[in-house]
């Protein structure tokens, strides 16, 4: 079970959403972070082999997927940022209609849909048409049928969207006892969701990687470049153009900012502990020229 | 938590030669039918066509005394009434249908998007489109068999109601649905899925055409557009006004001007299967001309 990303770039006319990026993936949790439009979700698309890469190559256990990409659907769960459903049909046989098409037989089939519709905590709706979910229940639709394979690698793009902080956990600690025997990528805006289940971090920026790395070793990078500063707006106003904010709080004794800068911005700055978030924009910032 | 005594079992379905091409088309025909039947609108749409036919075909029967109190001479119910009733009055407003009932088997999955959830399945695109076609074509022939049957009930209705109206033939009846309505339909079914499959973003514009086309048909006729091509040419005609027009004796000669009898169906028995091969050729070329890697993700 490995995955490997050689040099991979994808055009879209003259513009490149992702350009040369090389990974190799083992069983565990990748958190696939980045700015919007960093290039994740066509990265994922191309791992999940739903686009072809305009150069590079993907294998999954050896094999290029331009050569065989059946090889990676048969393992393949896959959750999209969006997707739509067929609103005429339940839950429960919109899963059903997902596991057939990827493979199991009926009786298997059933069986599955039950155990993960239990798993998704929507055992109260399954059989309520899928026209009338909210949001939240689609997305733990999207989760379940990801899972109905068992798959060896599991791609999902912003899956705790439109959920609540109870489900988000919820499914953040599922995606946690995945990753003992497959490759689980997360792709996520939400930072404090990878650091909770992820051992490695891969950032894209502009579609390049910015950073591929444990969340320690990020913040460990971090140390020294994370300041806290108490000062009057004026001043507030000023140290946010000399460096990037990750916190703002403002109460009776003036503006509290967290900044991230090289250099001490101010003389009253302290150095603060630095959290994955603050790393990130690091690792994004300095790409940019900002920190 | 999801490590379950399943497990194994999933993951050996997942294995290759669990299954090939043709149980997959049968599972992709299976769920699109369940689909379908589970949708209120199919049903609507059943309902809607057949009263819709039925309410058609009794306002534009002839009563049966014409006004100088003659019967009238080409009652629908009689074998040629009959061709008159499926060529001229139902095949034209079915076949208009049609592209709306096919052009978006494969499109609307790209427009709901669940085109990507799909194509991440291990389903092959060969049983995808096949299973969806086979699905439209399928609903094709319900929606076909429905007509034939609003017909038969109408003609039956109209024997028993007016005078002038003989008792109808059903063996006719089949005869004439089987050489006209089944090419026509699905000539036109695999027409504008293939369309719609090979162009999902143009689906809409894609029926229009087709529709634009069938409708084209009529408006500057089968005679003018076939007219001066060889006979078995003109047997290719899908509106198969032609066919009608031999029994009406103005476009081939020697047919039976008699109109309680059909005219000789079998010249074209051999073109109009020509046009239900012709449907499944454009079938497999939507097939084997599908995109999965498609441009709607880009």
């Amino acid at each position: 079970m490995e995955l490997r990303i050689e040099g991979v770039g994808k055009a879209f006319g003259a513009h490149w959403a992702v350009r040369d990026v090389s990974l190799r993936c083992d069983p565990g949790m990748i958190g696939l972070v980045g700015p919007n439009g960093a290039g994740k979700t066509t990265l994922m698309r191309m791992i999940a082999a739903l686009i072809p890469p305009t150069r590079g190559r993907i294998l999954w256990g050896g094999q290029d997927l331009r050569r065989d990409a059946m090889a990676l659907r048969r393992v393949l769960g896959y959750l999209p940022q969006e997707f739509g459903v067929y609103p005429e049909l339940t839950g429960r046989r919109f899963l059903r209609y997902l596991a057939a098409m990827k493979g199991l037989p009926d009786a298997l089939g059933r069986r599955r849909v039950d155990e993960l519709v239990e798993l998704v905590n929507l055992e109260g709706d399954a059989d309520r048409r899928l026209g009338g979910y909210s949001g939240g229940m689609k997305q733990r639709i999207g989760i379940a049928q990801a899972l109905l394979n068992d798959p060896e690698l599991l791609i999902v793009d912003e899956p705790t969207a439109g959920l609540d902080p109870a489900e988000r956990i919820r499914f953040r600690t599922l995606l946690a006892s995945l990753t003992a025997d497959r490759i689980v990528i997360l792709s996520t805006h939400i930072i404090s969701d990878v650091e909770a289940v992820a051992g490695r971090l891969v950032i894209l920026r502009a579609g390049e990687i910015a950073a591929d790395s444990t969340p320690e070793a990020l913040i460990a990078d971090a140390v020294g470049r994370v300041w806290s500063v108490t000062a009057d707006a004026a001043t507030a106003i000023r140290l946010q153009e000399r460096g990037q904010v990750s916190a703002m709080v403002t109460d009776a004794r003036g503006v509290t900012l967290r900044l991230i800068s090289p250099d001490r911005p101010h003389e009253a700055a302290v150095p603060a502990e630095p959290t994955l978030e603050d790393a990130y924009l690091l690792a994004v910032g300095e790409r940019a020229g900002v920190a | 938590m999801i490590a379950t005594s399943q497990t194994l079992e999933v993951r050996r379905a997942a294995t290759p030669g669990n299954g090939g091409d043709l149980p997959r088309t049968r599972d992709v025909l299976g769920w699109e039918l369940r689909r379908r039947v589970s949708s209120r609108r199919s049903w609507v749409l059943l309902a809607c066509v057949a009263l819709f036919f039925a309410v058609y075909l009794v306002l534009t029967a002839p009563l049966g005394i014409t006004p100088t109190g003659q019967p009238i001479p080409d009652p629908e119910t009689s074998p040629h009434g009959m061709l008159h009733e499926v060529v001229v009055v139902v095949l034209p407003l079915f076949g208009m249908l049609l592209p709306f009932l096919a052009a978006d088997g494969v499109a609307r999955d790209a427009r709901q998007r669940v085109h990507e959830l799909l194509m991440a399945t291990r389903v092959s695109s060969r049983a995808y489109v096949s299973g969806r076609y086979l699905a439209v074509l399928l609903l094709g022939l319900v929606l076909s068999v429905e007509l034939l049957v609003v017909i038969w009930a109408v003609d039956v209705m109209l024997h028993a109601t007016r005078s002038g109206y003989p008792a109808p033939q059903f063996g006719p009846l089949v005869t004439i649905w089987v050489l006209t309505v089944l090419p026509a339909m699905v000539l036109l079914l695999s027409l504008s899925f293939a369309l719609g499959t090979l162009w999902p973003r143009l689906s809409n514009l894609l029926k229009l055409a087709v529709l634009l086309g069938w409708i084209g048909l009529y408006v500057v006729g089968a005679e003018q557009i076939l007219g001066h091509l060889p006979g078995w040419a003109q047997r290719l005609d899908p509106t198969s006004y032609l066919l009608y027009a031999a029994g009406q004796s103005r476009a081939v000669p020697g047919a039976t001007p008699d109109p309680t009898r059909l005219p000789a169906l079998q010249p074209w028995v051999l073109p109009h299967v020509g046009l239900v091969v012709l449907g499944v050729a454009l079938a497999v070329a939507a097939v084997a001309g599908f995109r999965r890697f498609r441009d709607v993700l880009a």
